[in-house]
């Protein structure tokens, strides 16, 4: 339970982030925060007490007691990339941004385009 | 938005204090839901006790490869990993769209990391770094099977391999001091293509032996179905792999320099938009 | 690795007060720098938990990629959060 809650914590911390920042690199870096603490909840939900990566030994028959869940692995594996290239089109998105209106805060901005 | 006046500093210092309320709520409630789920680590959950255990006990045995990430990653979700593939060639494809013609303007150093961190420590450093980074980059490619590891691993560290050699000596090109090989954006991009395209054909050519697309068991690679699926299974992880370290690529130098500096031509008409 | 161990729980509090540090600078190289340092610690923790390739791939895309991104948009823009 205390792992889930320190997922939870780290949830809140980014998406309050995202909210209260006033900068758009800082929501930006708050946006990956949340994407980490979603992959960290997932992880969590794979572990087995007693088991072992779900990597094939040596040995006999695999019993699925043995190893850790490897679904939840795969799918974070494949966020963990998308999320990476979705950080790299939003970061050129914001030096495009800066170099239009100079500034990257949210609030300047928006008297700018007003 | 309201009808009124836009709202002044105070107003949005006032929405703050009141959004901020919110998160400890949110926070209690997430706690208050995943209370609701099973202990962790327990062996008898349902996420452990329902589907997984199909793919462990096997995956190892249908599709040969002892690591079942790899397994489910590249064989049994073949067609969702093409999809992520595409959304990084996408993403990759978006940043130079974005920034294309994004160059200098007064003011900004537009040219950012253009100019090479070039000493003599650095450059003994990276000759001797940048080969076995490479290096270490194909074989967590190719021993993804029975290792950690796989395509995407290995291309972003064949990646990170290539922006460190573009950091220390500058962008590569026909005409720079680095040769055309990776470094410039046009190997990222020609990397990139080869990578998904490479992907698509080994779904076609499924296709063409008589299977769905990506079902590659029948392919004609030989008589034994695991050993069949495990070659085609490293050719899917070598075809993300080319993708993710071209992707890499571009969206380092379309960041870092943008494409004026980068040697790729700019498209007709596509000027500094002021 | 039972749950509630000092050393999982410590892990966890580095991660949640690495991610609050990298949040709360006002410098965008002090903010990847620590960003990289939670990516880490992550990397870590998923090791702990046998998920070993996600391990690797947080290592690889946070430690590294995302921060090299982040310090060429510092180069790019400005270093300072306005």
């Amino acid at each position: 339970m205390t792992t889930y809650a320190f997922a939870a914590a780290l949830f809140t911390l980014g998406v309050a982030g995202m909210a209260l920042l006033p900068n758009l690199l800082r929501k930006l870096l708050a946006m990956n925060v949340m994407q980490v603490a979603v992959i960290v909840f997932f992880v969590s939900l794979a572990f087995k007490e007693g088991a072992t990566v779900p990597i094939l030994g040596q040995g006999g028959a695999p019993q699925a007691a043995e190893f850790m869940n490897p679904l939840p692995h795969t799918l974070m594996l494949t966020a963990i990339v998308v999320s990476v290239s979705t950080t790299g089109l939003a970061l050129a998105l914001l030096v495009r941004i800066r170099s239009r209106f100079e500034t990257l805060n949210e609030q300047r901005l928006l008297d700018k385009l007003r | 938005m309201g009808a009124s006046a836009p709202p002044g500093r105070r107003d949005i210092r006032v929405r703050r204090l009141l959004g901020a309320a919110a998160f400890p709520a949110l926070f209690l409630g997430l706690v208050l839901g995943m209370s609701e789920l099973p202990e962790f680590g327990d062996p008898a959950s349902p996420a452990s006790t329902h589907v997984s255990p199909r793919f462990i006990e096997d995956a190892a045995a249908e599709t040969g490869a002892a690591n079942m990430v790899t397994a489910v990653l590249a064989d049994y979700r073949g067609y969702d990993t093409l999809g992520e593939t595409a959304v990084i060639f996408a993403a990759g494809l978006g940043c130079l769209v974005i920034l294309a013609g994004a160059g200098a303007r007064p003011g900004l150093p537009a040219a950012g990391m253009s100019h090479p961190f070039g000493s003599v420590i650095l450059d003994a450093a990276t000759r001797i770094l940048v080969p076995v980074v490479l290096l270490f980059a194909v074989y967590v490619l190719i021993h993804g099977h029975v290792s950690p590891g796989g395509g995407f691993q290995g291309g972003v560290l064949f990646g990170s391999g290539l922006i460190m050699m573009r950091l220390v000596w500058g962008p590569g090109g026909e005409d720079r001091a680095v040769p055309a090989f990776g470094p410039s954006l046009r190997g990222s991009l020609v990397m990139a293509c080869a990578g998904i395209l490479g992907y698509v054909g080994i779904g076609l050519a499924a296709m063409a032996f008589g299977g769905a697309f990506l079902d590659y068991g029948f392919l004609p690679l030989g008589d034994d179905p695991a050993h069949v699926r495990e070659l085609a299974t490293l050719g899917i992880e070598a075809a993300v792999f080319f993708t993710v370290a071209g992707t890499v690529g571009v969206l380092f130098d379309t960041i870092s320099i943008g494409m004026r500096e980068s040697g790729v031509p700019l498209p007709p008409g596509d000027g500094d938009p002021t | 690795m039972a749950e509630g161990h000092l050393v999982s729980v410590g892990l966890l509090a580095a991660m949640v007060v690495s991610a609050a540090c990298a949040l709360a600078v006002k410098d965008l190289l002090t903010a990847a720098a620590l960003f990289g340092a939670f990516s880490f610690l992550t990397a870590t923790w998923f090791a702990l938990l046998g998920a070993v390739d996600v391990a690797f791939t947080e290592a690889c895309v946070g430690g590294a990629l995302t921060t090299i991104l982040f310090v060429s948009t510092a180069f790019r823009t400005s270093r300072r959060f306005d």
